[in-house]
């Protein structure tokens, strides 16, 4: 029972990353609900008010770069559901949108500014 | 904005980009996908895949950063970086079964499928009854959650033999209550109505065809009630019953409803918004913007005088000198749309049924309290209700 409740975390961002890759290519893709989501799409804790964008970002061809438009809020979890940062109103930006450098785990390398 | 999502929506398309450091100087383009009304999952698998999903995170991901108990128990299942996971045919069927829990179920086929029904149309109830014997056969323990929709709540007590003879050991009925859309909740586009504004008249009380009628759900939990107390103290443990016993002994309730107050499961929204309750997320009832005012600030003021304190104060006189009062505390607040014969308006639209079941159930509480009083176990109760009751003490002790 432990081993499940541990595991729940990433085995869902398997299936969140499946379902977006259905959609299309990873890095490329931004899924949107662009008239809000009703039950016909399956997701957990999601309700029907909020027009959610989500993407998964695949680091293994080196670091990316995300401009977050400004007027949002959101998170960046990783792959364990371990928090990395707030985006948007709760993140560095303050809700005026700005750039943000994501790193591969173990990245060497330059850091550019 | 303004309800309409247009506006930011073009904002996230018109900023948002992913491009790799290497490619700064001519990002590739990235496509939107509009996926309102889709159909596609995102959800967790409930079955042997489960275990395949996390095998193939560890094999790939850098596993550094969990703890060992976590390493620990996956390895436990034969999940470990760099082996492979190759289960033989006991643990393949052992995980198979431990990735399914919990359990929907409102009665038997022709009831459950009523309105238990999947995208396609089609009636749920044999799933359900096949991971419902998955359970018992593993001994997980469980508690069906029985939905009692306007058509369910004429058959008590084939909902309720129907579940005994499955063995159902642990069993929650929900009221199902929703109001058509009305002049505050379609300009947004609801086609169910918010909750009755917690100090002020609402417009209109009209439910769905299918929300429970109130006195029938009162009869419904009777019905139960009157069979249950004769036959099945002590085995079969209806979550209904037991709030109503402990309000009647004097214990704080365990569930926000039958609470004095509530309000302490917040919600905050896309835009910053934090609410009190996720049944209220209205505009009436927002505490306040997490982006300017402190979060344990907003909490204080709901509890000391807000939404969770109007549960209690905004009770009209005809519930404040009920004598169910102790039992019910009105319900849930997302149901006073009703007035009282007084014209008062925050009537909970449940009260005539629950009414109804506190009131006659009464004797029956009496009599187990004082069993409860005397160290006895409630379970004597179903003696007591044949006639007059004598135990020795003596005897039992």
């Amino acid at each position: 029972m432990q081993t499940y409740l541990l595991g729940l975390e990433p085995v869902s961002q398997v299936a969140n990353r499946k379902g977006i890759l259905e959609l299309g290519p990873v890095n490329l893709t931004v899924p949107i609900f662009e008239d809000r989501m009703d039950s016909k799409s399956l997701f957990l804790t999601a309700n029907n008010n909020t027009p959610y964008t989500w993407f998964w970002l695949d680091l293994r061809e080196g670091p990316l770069v995300l401009e977050v438009p400004p007027k949002v809020l959101g998170a960046i979890d990783d792959m364990w559901y371990n928090f990395v940062t707030d985006l948007g109103f709760s993140g560095p930006d303050k809700g005026e949108g700005g750039k943000y450098l994501i790193l591969p785990p173990g990245h060497k390398g330059d850091v550019p500014d | 904005m303004d309800g309409d999502p247009k506006p930011g929506v073009d904002l996230v398309e018109k900023h948002t980009k992913i491009y790799h450091l290497k490619d700064a100087a001519n990002p590739p383009a990235r496509r939107f996908v509009h996926v309102s009304g889709r159909a596609f999952s995102t959800l967790a698998p409930a079955d042997y895949s489960f275990w395949v999903y996390l095998n193939q995170v560890v094999q790939e991901e850098p596993t550094d950063v969990l703890d060992p108990v976590t390493l620990g128990l996956y390895a436990s299942v034969g999940i470990q970086k760099g082996k492979p996971f190759s289960p033989g045919g006991r643990m393949n069927k052992i995980l198979s079964e431990a990735a399914v829990v919990g359990i929907s179920l409102d009665g038997p086929k022709e009831v459950h499928d009523r309105y238990r029904r999947d995208r396609s149309g089609n009636g749920t109830f044999d799933r359900v009854m096949r991971g419902l014997k998955l359970l018992q056969k593993h001994e997980v323990e469980y508690n069906v959650l029985a939905c009692v929709a306007r058509e369910t709540a004429k058959r008590p007590l084939d909902v309720y033999r129907f579940f005994k003879g499955e063995g159902v050991e642990f069993i929650q009925f929900t009221p199902v209550v929703e109001r058509l859309s009305n002049a505050c909740s379609a300009p947004s586009g609801l086609r169910l109505a918010g909750p009755a504004a917690l100090d002020q008249e609402d417009r209109k009380g009209d439910v769905t065809a299918w929300s429970v009628n109130p006195e029938d759900y009162g009869d419904f939990l009777i019905a139960i009630y009157e069979e249950w107390v004769r036959q099945d103290v002590g085995k079969v443990f209806v979550m209904n019953f037991e709030w109503a016993l402990n309000a009647w002994i004097g214990n704080p309730s365990p569930v926000c409803v039958h609470s004095v107050q509530c309000g302490r499961s917040l919600v905050l929204e896309h835009n910053g918004d934090v609410y009190a309750c996720d049944h209220c997320v209205y505009p009436e009832y927002r505490l306040g913007d997490i982006r300017t005012a402190k979060l344990s600030e907003m909490i204080e003021r709901s509890l000391q005088s807000g939404f969770g304190v109007s549960k209690e104060t905004a009770l009209p006189r005809l519930c404040r000198e009920c004598d169910v009062l102790a039992a019910y505390r009105g319900g849930c607040p997302k149901h006073r749309f009703m007035k009282t014969y007084l014209g008062e308006p925050g009537l909970r639209y449940l009260c005539p049924g629950y009414k109804k079941f506190f009131r006659h159930i009464r004797k029956y509480l009496r009599a187990i309290a004082q069993l409860i009083e005397n160290g006895l176990p409630a379970s004597y109760v179903m003696e007591a209700v044949k006639g007059p009751l004598v135990i020795k003490l003596d005897q039992v002790r």
